[in-house]
């Protein structure tokens, strides 16, 4: 397979006052793979997902997508260049219904502003109803058509998990970053979602993970990058990493 | 439609020409109070400062009509022109705040444009007002009647509803309320989080800026008292009492807070209190709004009846 670099940080550091979350992280993801980036309870996982998706700035270092720099760019534009993601924290749009919140996924794919929207010009029309469709479609393809009319904040925790993707893989990444898909969802809901992203990397969509479920991490990852205290200790596929020293001294060496 | 039809044979069933004149003011305050929900209700985004450009529209056109004759329809465009930029330039920086933050900054907004009203004498007549604006004459007709200023103002309603149910149910509507519910998910999903609420805070403002153009033209009197800090929360509280998020409950919460004090009158001294405890009481039982606890009401009430017709 193909596996040129699609993700790449160099040197990303972040202090938050005197606690630095990352430390001169070197972070490769190659295209067409699922990596996943594990650690013990703060090592800098959802800080290193916050930097790269633009929602909070390095302190220092840069983040490159497809070798373009993308280190200072606002969250819009970064989403734009086809890179988006998921919350540990579910932000859905809770009031708005399940096939909305898909539709708002296919915003920069869409172009009608507030004039155009307001006088109801036929070229909105038709792209309405595009949007709508193929917001349907993404939704037939995580499972959750039957729930489109249902008001997003009423799902039950786990189809809001699912709902997050949906929605991020409406804006058609060829990135897909997801922040600990599976926390809080039961072992058939963890076996659904990894069939889930399995079929997402078969669509051609590149996956970065975070996540802390190991069962999870070993049976569909690609590739695994540890990381601890905001340095990245070892990388390389599953069964390496489920041996390395280093790994299991962070591990337990915390418990 | 039905609204339309609604509209044009309201004033058939009218004794005097003085509800005709609470119905325009009805009119005049549901424009605003529509603009002021899509900016609190689906974006959430409070604004306390929207008297100010109610007061802004107002002021233009009538110091534009008074003092150089300007018809009035050069007075609109003027005052849209001149809101929509000082709106533009205002929302870049305060809509970076939140919450508190930005409910203070829009205060402020506002405190400071009425002190312009009261202390740019020689343009605004100063604090006892701005007299000798024309009547209404679009193109040589005159609405020289309140049933004429009536039509007037249904038509810029309808039209004011018309845009606002198309925005609110498009690509830009969802980003609207997208951003409501969460900001950082928007973002990450493209929406470009600050031009969406300068954008939204723009159209509000132009809606209060229409609103104050037929308000000025009607009264032909302003004076600086209208548009003062207790409009700007009693425009809140129409959208927030109607129901937040819904573009009728804006209008039906701004035809209740127009007239309840007419109708209150017989309370004599106690009016403020009723209307107090009137406002108290919607706000602990229909927390959503009076329209949509209407609905809500109505809903459970079919349920009820469904549910006893399961059971036997």
């Amino acid at each position: 397979m193909d596996s040129s670099p699609l993700l790449n940080t160099r040197d990303l550091s972040k202090d938050f006052g005197g606690v630095r979350a990352l430390r001169d992280l070197d972070l490769d993801v190659r295209e067409g793979l699922i990596q996943a980036v594990i650690g013990p309870n703060g090592a800098g996982k959802t800080t290193l997902f916050n930097v790269i998706s633009g929602v909070i700035a390095p302190t220092k270092g840069s983040v490159y997508f497809r070798n373009e720099e993308i280190t200072e760019l606002p969250p819009h534009r970064i989403a734009h260049k086809g890179l988006t993601r998921t919350f540990q924290n579910l932000q859905l749009f809770a009031d708005m219904t399940v096939l909305e919140n898909v539709m708002v996924g296919m915003h920069h794919r869409s172009t009608g502003g507030f004039f155009a929207s307001a006088i109801k010009t036929p070229w909105v029309m038709a792209e309405e109803r595009r949007i709508r469709d193929e917001s349907m479609e993404w939704l037939r393809f995580v499972g959750l058509e039957d729930h489109s009319a249902t008001v997003a904040g009423s799902l039950p925790f786990g189809n809001q998990r699912v709902l997050e993707m949906a929605r991020g893989l409406a804006s058609r990444p060829e990135l897909l970053m997801l922040d600990e898909p599976a926390a809080g969802l039961n072992i058939r809901e963890t076996q659904d979602l990894a069939q889930l992203i399995i079929r997402i990397k078969e669509s051609g969509v590149t996956v970065l993970l975070v996540e802390h479920d190991m069962e999870l991490v070993m049976s569909i990852s690609d590739r695994v990058t540890v990381i601890d205290q905001g340095h990245k200790i070892a990388e390389g596929e599953p069964d390496s990493i489920r041996n390395d020293e280093k790994v299991l001294k962070a591990y337990l060496g915390e418990e | 439609m039905l609204f339309t039809a609604f509209l044009s044979v309201l004033p058939r069933f009218l004794t005097n020409d003085y509800y005709l004149n609470v119905l325009i003011f009805i009119g005049i305050h549901s424009i605003i109070a529509i603009g002021l929900d899509l900016l609190l209700g689906y974006t959430g985004q409070i604004s306390l400062g929207h008297a100010a450009f109610f007061g802004l529209g107002a002021y233009i056109t009538g110091v534009l009509s008074a003092k150089v004759s300007f018809p009035p329809i050069a007075g609109l465009v003027v005052a849209l022109v001149g809101v929509g930029v000082l709106a533009y330039l205002i929302g870049i920086p305060t809509l970076k705040l939140h919450g508190h933050y930005l409910a203070m900054a829009t205060l402020g907004f506002g405190i400071i444009v009425q002190i312009f009203f009261k202390e740019l004498g020689f343009l605004t007549g100063g604090p006892s007002g701005l007299v000798g604006i024309e009547d209404m004459n679009i193109f040589g007709y005159e609405f020289d009647s309140d049933l004429k200023y009536y039509y007037l103002v249904a038509v810029s309603l309808l039209l004011t509803l018309l845009l606002s149910i198309n925005v609110v149910r498009s690509r830009v509507g969802r980003a609207l309320r997208a951003i409501h519910g969460s900001e950082v998910a928007s973002s990450v999903l493209g929406v470009n989080v600050s031009r969406y609420k300068v954008g939204i805070f723009v159209l509000s403002a132009l809606y209060a800026a229409l609103a104050g153009w037929l308000y000025s033209h009607y009264m032909t009197f302003v004076s600086p008292s209208s548009f003062g800090f207790m409009f700007s929360v009693k425009l809140v509280t129409m959208v927030v009492i109607g129901s937040l998020g819904s573009i009728w409950g804006a209008i039906f919460g701004a035809a209740l807070l127009t007239s309840m004090p007419e109708f209150l009158h017989v309370f004599a001294n106690y009016e403020t209190t009723v209307f107090g405890f009137i406002l108290v009481s919607v706000m602990i039982f229909m927390p959503r709004g009076l329209l949509r606890g209407i609905e809500d009401a109505i809903l459970g009430g079919v349920r009820a009846v469904r549910g006893r017709g399961d059971e036997k």
